[in-house]
Order: C-alpha cells, then sequence, then structure tokens
C-alpha cells in the first residue's frame, strides 16, 4: 500500500523538516524570492550580546536620567503623588518598551545594533513586521535566561524571541568597493578570476614585494592563455601590477 | 554550454549596477518611489536574484559573487516586509482582530479559568483546614494584620497616596500579565506556575478572611476592580499557552508557520486585554480603598467593567469571522 510522504517519515522517525544528507533543501537553508537560496550574514552570539550589553547600558542611563530630571523638575524631595505615581509607570513603560521602540523607529536596529552594524529581519532577509518586533521584545525576559544556549545550539543564532517571531539578526555591512574585471583570458576559470580581483582590491595593503611577486605570475598565465590581451599594457616586468589591471581593464 | 565568466560580466552588469544605485535612491528617498518604479525595481531584483544562483554554483568566490549576494540580501530590505500583521490600524485591532482571536481562543479561555477555579478551591481547602498552611501562603505582613484583624490592603489608604498605589498596581499587573504571556515561551509551564500560584493565592486569602471574619472588607476591597483583574490575567495565561500550543502541537504543518501563527494570536489577546489594567489601576488606587464609597457601588462598578470587557472582547456586532 503507498503511503504518503508524511506518513514515510512518521513511520521512519525522521522529521520532514530536519537535516537529511539526500536533502537538497536544508532546514537551516534561507529561501528567497523564488526559492533562490539567500547567503544571509548572520549574526552570532558574540557580537550580539554586545550590542544587547550596549543597550542596556543606554536604558541604565536613561532610567537615571529620567529619575533625576524629575527630580530636578520637582526642585526638592518627591512629595508629589501624582508625580511619584507617574514617574513609576514612566519608568515602566520605558523598560518595557524600551528595545521595541528603537527597533520599530530604527527599522530593525537598536543603538546596540547600530554600533556594530546589527539588523533585525524577517525569516527571508525582508524587514520585520511591527507584529514580529513586539513578539520578540516581549519575550526578551525569557530570553535573558534561555538565549544563550538556544543561540549557541541554533545555526541561525536564533533567540527564543526571534524563533517565535520569524525573525533573524543578519550583519548590516555596506557595499565596499571592489575590483572588478572588464576584461577576462580565455580559458580562466573563476578561480583565476577570484585570485586577480582579490589581489587587485587588495593591492594598497598587501608587501609591495609580495604584491609584485603575485602580479607577475598572473601576468605570466594571462601570457599563456590569452596573449592579445597584453598587447597595449606596460612591460609586466617594469609595473606587474599596472600591466595585470591594464589586460584586464580592471576598475 | 558553458558560459564564460567575462561574457557573464559584459551582459549583466549593467543590470547589477542599475539596481544597485535605484536601490541606493529608493532607500534615501522612499516616498518618492512611483508604483513605477517599485515594479523596475522589483523586476531587476528578481534577476539580480537568479544571476546570483547561477554566480553562485558557476563563479563562486569571484567579485560578482560577491556583489550578487550582497544585493541579493540588500534587495529585500526594502522591497519586502514579512506579512505578518496585527490588522489594518489600532481602530481594526481593538474592533475586529482582538475579538475573533478572543473567541477562536475562547475554550481554551475556558480551561484556563476552570483551572484557575480548581487551583482556588484547593487554597480554600487548604486555608480553612489548616489555617496555619494558608498563612504560611500570604506572608507575616498580612498574617500579622489579619489577626489584628485588619487588612493588609488598608496602607492603601493610609500611608500611600492614591496615585503612587494606582500607577504601582497598574505595573504591578501588566507585569504579571506579560510574564504570564511570555511564560508560555517555555513550554507553558511558567503560565500554568502562574496560574497555579495565584489561583492557590486567592482561595488561601478567601479561606483567611473567612476563617477570621474578615471576608466583609476583603469583597468591598476587591469589589470594584477584582472580577475583571482576575479575567485580564486568565486571559493572559491563555494567550501564554496559545503560545506553548503552537510549540508543542504543529501537526503536519511547517513547525515556522505554526509557531508565527500561535505567537501572533497570543499577542493579540494580550495587546487587547493589556490596556484595561490601566483602568483598573486607576480603580484600585482610587476607588477601591475608599470607605467613603458605598459598596454596592463598588460591586456595580465591578460588575459593570466586568461586563463591559466580555461585551467588547465577544463583540457580537462582528461576523464570527476568523481575524474579523
Amino acid at each position: 500500500m503507498a503511503t504518503s510522504p508524511t506518513e514515510q517519515h512518521r513511520s521512519t522517525g525522521r522529521s520532514l523538516r530536519g537535516r537529511d544528507p539526500e536533502d537538497p533543501i536544508p532546514s537551516d537553508q534561507i529561501l528567497g524570492l523564488d526559492n533562490i537560496a539567500l547567503e544571509l550574514p548572520i549574526a552570532g552570539i558574540g557580537s550580539r550580546g554586545l550590542a544587547v550589553t550596549f543597550d542596556y547600558l543606554c536604558l541604565t542611563l536613561l532610567l537615571f536620567t529620567i529619575v533625576a530630571a524629575v527630580a530636578f523638575a520637582a526642585d526638592g524631595p518627591l512629595d508629589s503623588g501624582l508625580m511619584i505615581g507617574s514617574l513609576v509607570l514612566l519608568v515602566f513603560f520605558v523598560k518595557i518598551t524600551f528595545f521595541l521602540v528603537q527597533e520599530l523607529a530604527f527599522k530593525g536596529c537598536t543603538l546596540g545594533k547600530k554600533m556594530l552594524l546589527l539588523r533585525t529581519v524577517g525569516t527571508s532577509g525582508g524587514t520585520a513586521s511591527t507584529a514580529q518586533l513586539i513578539v520578540r521584545n516581549l519575550l526578551r525576559p525569557i530570553d535573558l535566561i534561555v538565549a544563550a544556549p538556544l543561540m549557541a545550539l541554533d545555526p541561525k543564532a536564533r533567540r527564543l524571541g526571534d524563533r517565535l517571531a520569524g525573525t533573524l539578526v543578519i550583519h548590516d555591512r555596506p557595499l565596499m568597493e571592489r575590483a572588478s574585471l572588464g576584461r577576462v583570458p580565455a580559458g580562466w576559470g573563476p578561480r583565476e578570476v577570484a585570485v586577480a580581483e582579490s589581489l587587485l582590491a587588495r593591492r594598497g595593503e598587501l608587501d609591495p614585494d609580495q604584491l609584485r611577486h603575485l602580479a607577475l605570475r598572473l601576468v605570466r598565465l594571462v601570457q599563456r592563455d590569452d596573449p592579445a590581451l597584453l598587447q597595449e599594457s606596460p612591460v609586466p616586468e617594469v609595473d606587474p601590477v599596472a600591466a595585470l589591471r591594464q589586460a584586464l581593464a580592471a576598475s | 554550454m558553458r558560459l564564460h565568466y567575462g561574457r557573464f560580466l559584459e551582459l549583466r552588469r549593467g543590470l547589477w549596477q542599475r539596481f544597485e544605485q535605484n536601490l541606493h535612491k529608493a532607500r534615501q528617498h522612499p516616498r518618492r518611489l512611483n508604483y513605477e518604479d517599485l515594479e523596475a525595481l522589483t523586476f531587476d531584483y528578481r534577476q539580480v536574484l537568479h544571476d546570483q544562483a547561477q554566480s553562485r554554483y558557476r563563479f563562486p568566490g569571484t567579485e560578482a559573487d560577491y556583489l550578487l549576494r550582497r544585493l541579493a540580501v540588500e534587495g529585500p530590505r526594502l522591497l519586502t516586509r514579512d506579512p505578518t500583521s496585527l490588522g489594518a490600524g489600532p481602530v481594526s485591532f481593538f474592533t475586529r482582530r482582538f475579538p475573533s482571536t478572543f473567541r477562536e481562543h475562547l475554550p481554551l479561555v475556558a480551561v484556563v479559568t476552570a483551572a484557575f477555579l480548581t487551583f482556588g478551591i484547593l487554597g480554600l481547602a487548604l486555608a480553612t483546614y489548616n489555617p496555619a498552611l494558608g498563612l504560611s501562603f500570604v506572608g507575616p505582613e498580612a498574617e500579622a494584620g489579619l489577626r489584628s484583624g485588619r487588612l493588609w490592603t488598608e496602607k492603601l489608604t493610609t500611608s500611600i497616596p492614591p496615585a503612587v498605589s494606582s500607577s504601582s498596581i497598574a505595573s504591578n499587573n501588566m507585569t504579571v500579565s506579560l510574564t504570564a504571556w511570555a511564560g508560555g515561551a517555555l513550554a507553558g509551564l511558567y503560565t500554568l506556575f502562574i496560574l497555579f500560584i495565584n489561583g492557590l493565592l486567592l482561595g488561601s486569602v478567601i479561606g483567611l478572611t473567612l476563617h477570621y471574619s474578615m471576608a466583609g472588607p476583603l469583597f468591598e476591597f476587591v469589589a470594584a476592580h477584582g472580577p475583571l483583574e482576575i479575567t485580564v490575567i486568565l486571559v493572559s495565561c491563555a494567550a501564554g499557552l496559545v503560545l506553548a500550543r503552537s510549540m508543542i502541537v504543529a501537526e503536519d504543518r511547517p513547525r515556522s508557520e505554526v509557531l508565527r501563527e500561535g505567537a501572533l494570536d497570543s499577542l493579540v489577546l494580550l495587546g487587547g486585554s493589556l490596556p484595561w489594567l490601566l483602568v483598573l489601576g486607576f480603580v484600585e488606587g482610587f476607588v477601591s480603598p475608599q470607605p467613603e464609597i458605598p459598596v454596592g457601588l463598588k460591586a456595580a462598578l465591578g460588575l459593570s467593567l466586568e461586563a463591559l470587557f466580555l461585551l467588547y472582547a465577544l463583540n457580537p456586532f462582528t461576523q464570527r469571522t476568523r481575524h474579523g
């Protein structure tokens, strides 16, 4: 008798969404539009721990400032019942909403996350919704206890609030300028291209002798595979980096 | 046919640069985007995503691969928003979303109420048959007060200004509600613990006040705020259990989908009931401790608040469809 995939998985005790060496889409894979795999730069426990520590320092400072400001405004001891009552409520709401308000206002960032270039996003990398941000932030007190082991064990480093809200925290680094090749010698594969691009992108950081040596080796490869590209280049032995850039029309 | 890297760059780089520039512009001035701009950007993103999939397997480690991976991650930030939503604005949330969710989870609210009553009866029985055990639940201050014929609630009128007690009570009740809800994330265990403790405590207090002939003053104190306060906390506990159920029971649906739905429903239940605790804080701080207000009036206020909440939560004026 034929059984459905669900029944087969149940009978063998294997999870439908668990890791399976034969499964082309592992459970920790993040899928974007048209189910194309995305490589989101997931933030780990270290950077997130630093960000939240900074945020709690800011919260402490803010609460201290509020209490000091109210005391200063009262111009003496806080003897008005209404003032103390308002202060109690204000402190409560600031504590509850500190993280949430920031994430709503800065689209997934708090001050700590901004400092460490992190951002909260939905599971497919999109902007997290208001409901998601509320859920993940209201669960913060529970996460103070259980977040660390959960994040350490999860390939996407999600705490409990992230799991229930369907969010991720990713690195939010700006796009960097990189070398880009205008021409590619015939027969070059991605490996050779990546080496040339990486060398040209890092030419300002490398030791001049090493740079010259590596550039010369690449120029010789160009000479071997597609000598026509070197026709208008400077003499490689004099300035191999310039010759390589010219040959590959690198930006 | 193998695609040459140079040809790949030649054919596609223009599109990537255009997408990057348009994305940058759109981020700078999102309100200036019109429908055509957004459609063009989305169309380009789709192509970038396909190029990214291609470069990932054919040209890994190259500049194109690096750039496309970055663009594929950057795009959704502007172009997609998670569909999870609380409704179309606060009015819709309170008039449609909360009532429909409350009705949907009414059986769970009933189970929570039954469990609370059971724990309450247990506390009452313990305090009635063994008052010493009941006294250990309420603490030494309340014990001393009861022995001398005073309720611990008297300090609300004698030593604490009403505004302070009102805001403290409101924030304390909200903390209890939030904890009961968040406790659902620990597979519901902490929510059940809060339910158990509060039920046991309330039962013990009733049993002890009966034992010391103080039930009248206690009723007078809780009449105005008690019914709704307990209801709101029970709804928060039910919200916590909705969250817990989504963690435990997924049937054959993807776990992430069930979790998200459970978290959202539980958030709606919490968000719809929590504001009432502010009203109750005011009542408990300003009305309940006042001996000048007749007990009949306090009881009428308590029942009216309860009826108002149930009318709002069940909202018979909206259609009985999921999420309004």
